[in-house]
């Protein structure tokens, strides 16, 4: 009997999904950007029917993948513009803060970053965990055991820590301040998002001897 | 249809056959009474293996009866059909010869304009061949012995398309083999291009082998499929595999792009009207030499007062480096702001497909940018708190 | 007279006489055509050893992972490599879709022997 080596060509599936939710059919890709664009073969998406682009999307300098998942974080009750309007002024007081942190410094004024955005980069990355506990039961004892994160999860922590820790001070101050607060303070490696992060990663770390506990 | 024509030919021609068998059988009996009273019995003893095989089973005459009524039935459907057509024809004031489906969709569109949001619910006339599916022929003769060697499978045509797909994968394997120890290689120019089709859906396959299969039966089918269409040598079955694709639309050239028309300043524009997103609907107006004016409802891009709002608008312009370039003119009803935007922005970047070249539609398209966005509220759902949430469970 | 033990152990025991005890096949000699996915759906853990060493070196360092760059690299290339395998897995071999290999899922296993079952 002949064999033959299974190969999945995928653009020729075109395979029953479980419960689609979405309006769109399945085989419909998202939007590409024209930065993106170069690296796609233009043969293989002229077949392809494209998603209409989101209404958060555009291509102006304002536009950051990053800083659009943090504002839906931000965002409560649906009221985008609001939360819009919050990251603005934090963005704009951090802006005030590094400038009159460069006027004030005399030497080695290259360190200073006044971009925002990469201020708030850095913050982010800066407060990213690498591992979580999670609770494990064995034979009727709880354990903490250390698991990996995905690198979606972690970015997900690292913003929901900050915006936590900024909604956790003082109630007479209003966000945009202690939110631009605690992003440079992560931004400059310091201040409770990294302890917090550091901490988990101790807990992990005397919770190690249980790491090989994690199944299912 | 091909398929059903053969299948009606079947059916004629086994009906011949029986109605032979039926004169042959009846002739001699006419014959046998006048001279005996139990000739048939004398005739059945004489010839029995004849005689057994023009015996009519049970199940060929309930499948002529059945096949008898459809024809009937399609015969009758068909008359009526052609009389409609042509009282349709005369209404419409058109010959009725040269009558074709697409003239009477207009006609059923113009006298019984229907408002119901579903387009199968609106009245309409069609060939009777398209309206009731097709039927299989007879599977077995008089006798009832079956003709297909697959028949007690239930689904014959299916696993005899899974045995065709495999002697021609292994008809491809040999030949690959003899070209390797001839040394030959495959021609790279005659390679099947499978980036423009796509292997029929199930549905598609369900109707050309008029059976029903289950999921995992398509999945063997795909699957054996790909096996053919990845051998260096398919482009020699290339025939056989073209049966089972179906092209995929060039989706950059689906769209016809509209010619600019010239307005009494000699400015070019173009109108795209019945913009709609969400509840909102607008018809935009770009006009090409222009210094950026945007007018929507006689006012300027103040007329919406979110920032994202005014940025969206913005997007399909400067994405295609028109900013500055055009003048905008729209006119919204209906919906919130950002349905709104969202409608302006589509028509926005629908006009300008016709003042850029082709390749920048392509990557606006690729942007999402020609994409209607069909997106609507779901509906709250009863027992549940919203569209997907549900209530808070409570023991009691 | 009281025999001792010892002496019948030297000799051993004598063999059942096979007319009186007759074998009896209560269970065929003969393999199952398919394999338990017990151990099969086995553990979930991967990367222990990257764990490790990324630990000892955040132990020496304080904490501080810019002195750990490298094992940080490392350890989330073989935990983003594992759930790639994962994510392949579900779709080809979870499905029991057989590929040329010897390390073969329960239900590739499966799928293989009953094609090519055991003689009866």
């Amino acid at each position: 009997m002949g064999f033959v080596p299974y190969t999945t060509l995928s653009s020729l599936r075109t395979l029953k999904c479980c419960r689609l939710m979405s309006m769109y059919p399945p085989h419909f890709a998202e939007p590409i950007l024209k930065k993106d664009s170069e690296i796609i073969n233009k043969k293989d998406v002229s077949h392809v029917p494209i998603k209409a682009a989101p209404n958060d999307l555009s291509d102006s300098i304002f536009y950051g993948v990053l800083k659009n998942k943090l504002l839906k974080y931000i965002t409560k009750k649906g009221n985008g513009s609001l939360a819009k309007q919050l990251l603005t002024d934090t963005l704009e007081t951090i802006k005030r803060t590094q400038i009159e942190r460069l006027n004030l410094i005399n030497a080695e004024k290259e360190n200073v970053i006044i971009d925002t955005e990469r201020i708030l980069v850095n913050a982010i990355e800066n407060s990213r965990p690498l591992l979580q506990l999670s609770e494990i039961k064995r034979g009727g004892v709880k354990y903490q055991v250390p698991i990996p994160l995905t690198e979606k999860k972690s970015y997900f922590l690292a913003m929901k820590w900050l915006l936590d820790a900024a909604r956790e001070k003082d109630r007479k101050v209003h966000l945009p301040d202690k939110l631009a607060w605690e992003i440079l303070d992560a931004a400059h490696g310091q201040g409770r998002v990294i302890k917090k992060k550091d901490d988990l990663h101790r807990q992990c770390e005397s919770n190690r001897a249980y790491a090989h506990y994690r199944w299912s | 249809m091909s398929l059903r024509v053969l299948g009606l030919n079947l059916i004629k021609t086994n009906r011949n056959l029986l109605q032979t068998a039926v004169k042959n059988n009846g002739a001699p009996n006419a014959h046998a009474v006048a001279m005996a009273p139990y000739a048939t019995q004398v005739t059945v003893q004489a010839t029995p293996a004849a005689v057994q095989k023009q015996k009519v089973s049970k199940a060929m005459k309930a499948y002529l009866e059945r096949a008898n009524e459809h024809d009937e039935f399609m015969k009758t459907q068909h008359l009526e059909f052609q009389i409609g057509k042509r009282h349709l024809a005369n209404m419409m004031g058109a010959d009725a010869e040269t009558f074709t489906q697409q003239d009477i969709d207009e006609a059923i569109n113009y006298l019984f304009p229907s408002g119901l949001f579903d387009k199968r619910a609106r009245p309409s006339m069609r060939s009777p061949e398209e309206v009731f599916p097709a039927r299989k022929a007879a599977e077995f003769d008089e006798t009832g012995r079956p003709f297909h060697s697959m028949f007690y499978t239930g689904k014959p045509n299916y696993f005899q398309l899974l045995h065709d797909i495999v002697t021609e994968t292994n008809k491809l394997n040999d030949l690959e083999e003899r070209m390797l120890r001839r040394g030959n290689k495959p021609d790279e120019n005659q390679k099947l291009e499978m980036a423009g089709s796509q292997l029929l859906r199930k549905e598609q396959l369900e109707r050309v082998l008029v059976e029903h299969i289950a999921d995992i039966e398509y999945q063997n089918f795909t699957s054996a499929m790909e096996r053919l269409i990845i051998s260096p040598y398919a482009y020699k079955s290339k025939a056989f595999i073209e049966r089972f694709l179906k092209p995929l639309i060039d989706q950059s050239k689906q769209l016809e792009v509209p010619k600019p028309k010239i307005d009494e300043q000699g400015r070019q524009y173009v109108t795209t009207y019945e913009c709609l997103r969400k509840t909102a609907r607008a018809d935009v107006t770009v006009r090409l030499p222009g210094t950026g004016k945007i007018t929507i409802n006689g006012q300027d891009i103040s007329y919406f007062s979110l920032e994202e709002c005014r940025e969206q608008l913005l997007f399909p312009l400067s994405y295609s480096k028109m900013l500055g370039k055009v003048d905008v003119e729209a006119n919204v009803e209906g919906g919130g702001p950002s349905g709104q935007a969202g409608a302006i922005r589509w028509g926005i970047a629908m006009s300008l497909r016709s003042f850029v070249d082709q390749e920048m539609i392509e990557t606006m398209r690729l942007a999402g940018l020609l994409t209607r966005d069909y997106r609507r509220r779901e509906r709250k759902k009863f027992g549940q708190e919203g569209a997907r949430r549900k209530y808070t469970w409570k023991k009691r | 007279m009281r025999i001792p033990g010892a002496l019948y152990a030297a000799r051993g025991r004598a063999p059942q006489n096979e007319k009186e005890v007759p074998f009896q096949e209560i269970l065929p000699l003969r393999l199952k055509n398919t394999v338990s996915g017990k151990a099969d759906s086995g553990s979930d853990v991967a990367c222990l050893q990257e764990m490790g060493v990324l630990f000892a070196c955040l132990k020496d360092n304080e904490f501080v992972e810019k002195y750990c760059n490298k094992e940080i690299n490392q350890f989330q290339k073989c935990y983003k490599f594992y759930m790639d395998r994962k994510f392949e897995a579900k779709k080809t071999v979870n499905q029991g879709i057989v590929q040329p290999g010897n390390n073969l899922n329960y239900k590739q296993l499966n799928k293989y022997m009953r094609r090519f079952p055991n003689p009866q």
